[in-house]
């Protein structure tokens, strides 16, 4: 008889012990498998999402005033996901843009930004327009 | 193990019991495999998203490639009016015009080989201030106009030179670098110019005329301090820079001339051939410059 407890005490100490060590497994990698689908997801949405992204510079309007140099540059989007410029730089010097801007789809603005360095009147510049993915369209202005 | 039991070991009760824990870890095994394969499969089915959007960008690229717009652009009455040729096979979507730095936006829908005018109420600025931005992100302008007027106006020398090419004058020689009768127009698209016609002296260049000259000239933007203009001809070839007061002379052989310009600035180049005798050929080369449609 007492064996027999023995044995059953042993059987479910056996079942408590191996179910703890399996739903501890199946915990951590429940929470293992999530996070790395969804980080895997998520990684693939952006790389989708920069590769959708089209955007280009159509039009530049460079204008000196106050000692300073201010650029216009009208961003087209003529993807099908909205745009968020983020940064502008001229002959790789970033300018101050004014805020960031946002293009919808077929949309058009102009994204402004300014340096406080007068560029003279007829100088090539390279203008460099970056998008909050990190896509960049790249222009050749004379200012 | 099981090597070592014997058929009765296998069937004993305390072989069922063990069987319990077996069960419960191959139901939490197979738990956790599901949980691995739906991972895998979840990023197998952002992989196949990210590759579905990269064959479509590359349909887009080779769509967006295809896209050729012949155009020219007409003052009407003041107002700009463009007309649009779509030489492709398929159909372009034109969303913006430009006249300078003012646009008007819109949707000029141009069919497969077809011909469209499109009416605008912006000020008319001249051809190259012009410009038409299509639905895929393609920017034309009026270079593929050159060399037929619309309604036969001819296109001012001005706007040959702006739209990238050289506006090359043919004339028949009296005697040697005398540019007497004017034979033909020429209208060149490189910066780098191979011309070379014939060996002998009575080989013709235009037409029945065999001593002949041109008059080549284009304006460039200078991409660099100095501005390099490299030639070598038979005879006889001179190269002046308008901006500059540049003016080489009467050269044969190899030769070149180093210009100081600024960057970004707008220069006139003239380059003059004449041929007499011998074997008539010219190579030139510009380089830190190109054509002005690089400002468009």
């Amino acid at each position: 008889m007492a064996e027999g407890i023995s044995e059953i005490v042993a059987t479910l100490m056996m079942l408590v012990i191996v179910s703890s060590i399996g739903i501890g497994l199946y915990v951590y990698s429940m929470g293992y498998f999530t996070t790395t689908a969804s980080a895997l997801g998520e990684v693939s949405r952006l790389d989708v999402n920069t590769l959708r992204e089209r955007f280009a510079v159509v039009d530049v309007i460079v204008s000196r005033s106050g000692g300073g140099t201010e650029v216009s540059a009208a961003v087209y989007n003529y993807g099908k996901t909205t745009v968020t410029l983020q940064m502008m730089f001229l002959n790789g010097t970033q300018l101050a843009v004014s805020d960031v801007e946002r293009v919808p789809p077929g949309g058009l603005i102009w994204f402004n930004g300014s340096v406080p360095v007068t560029i003279p009147e007829g100088s090539l510049c390279y203008l460099r327009v970056v998008s909050a993915l990190g896509n960049v369209h790249e222009t050749v202005v004379v200012s | 193990m099981l090597w070592g039991m014997s058929m009765k070991q296998l069937w004993s009760p305390e072989a069922k019991r063990k069987g319990v824990s077996t069960v419960i870890g191959a139901a939490i095994f197979l738990l956790i495999f599901t949980l691995a394969v739906s991972a895998v499969f979840v990023w197998t089915q952002s992989y196949a998203n990210y590759v579905e959007a990269a064959r479509e960008e590359s349909a887009f690229i080779v769509e967006k490639n295809m896209e050729e717009l012949m155009l020219m652009f007409l003052n009407s009455s003041g107002k700009l009016a463009v007309i649009a040729r779509n030489p492709t096979p398929m159909t372009i979507i034109v969303t913006q015009v430009w006249s300078n730095h003012s646009v008007q936006t819109g949707e000029w829908v141009i069919p497969a080989k077809s011909r469209v005018t499109i009416s605008t109420t912006l000020d008319y600025k001249g051809m190259i201030l012009s410009k038409v931005v299509t639905s895929r992100g393609n920017v034309f302008s009026g270079t593929q106009t050159i060399g037929e007027g619309e309604g036969g106006g001819e296109i001012p020398e001005q706007d040959i030179m702006d739209a990238g090419r050289w506006y090359v004058q043919w004339y028949n020689l009296s005697a040697r670098q005398v540019f007497d009768t004017k034979l033909g127009n020429s209208y060149w698209q490189s910066l780098s110019i191979t011309f070379s016609w014939g060996a002998a002296e009575n080989d013709p260049i235009f037409g029945p005329y065999t001593q002949v000259g041109f008059n080549a000239t284009t304006r460039v933007v200078a991409l660099g301090t100095k501005m390099y203009i490299n030639w070598y001809v038979n005879e006889d070839c001179r190269v002046i820079v308008k901006e500059i007061g540049a003016d080489t002379g009467w050269n044969s052989g190899a030769g070149y001339l180093e210009a100081d310009v600024s960057p970004g600035g707008v220069y006139t180049v003239t380059v003059l051939y004449s041929r007499w005798t011998g074997a008539p050929y010219l190579t030139l080369n510009l380089v830190n410059a190109d054509f002005l449609t690089l400002l468009k």
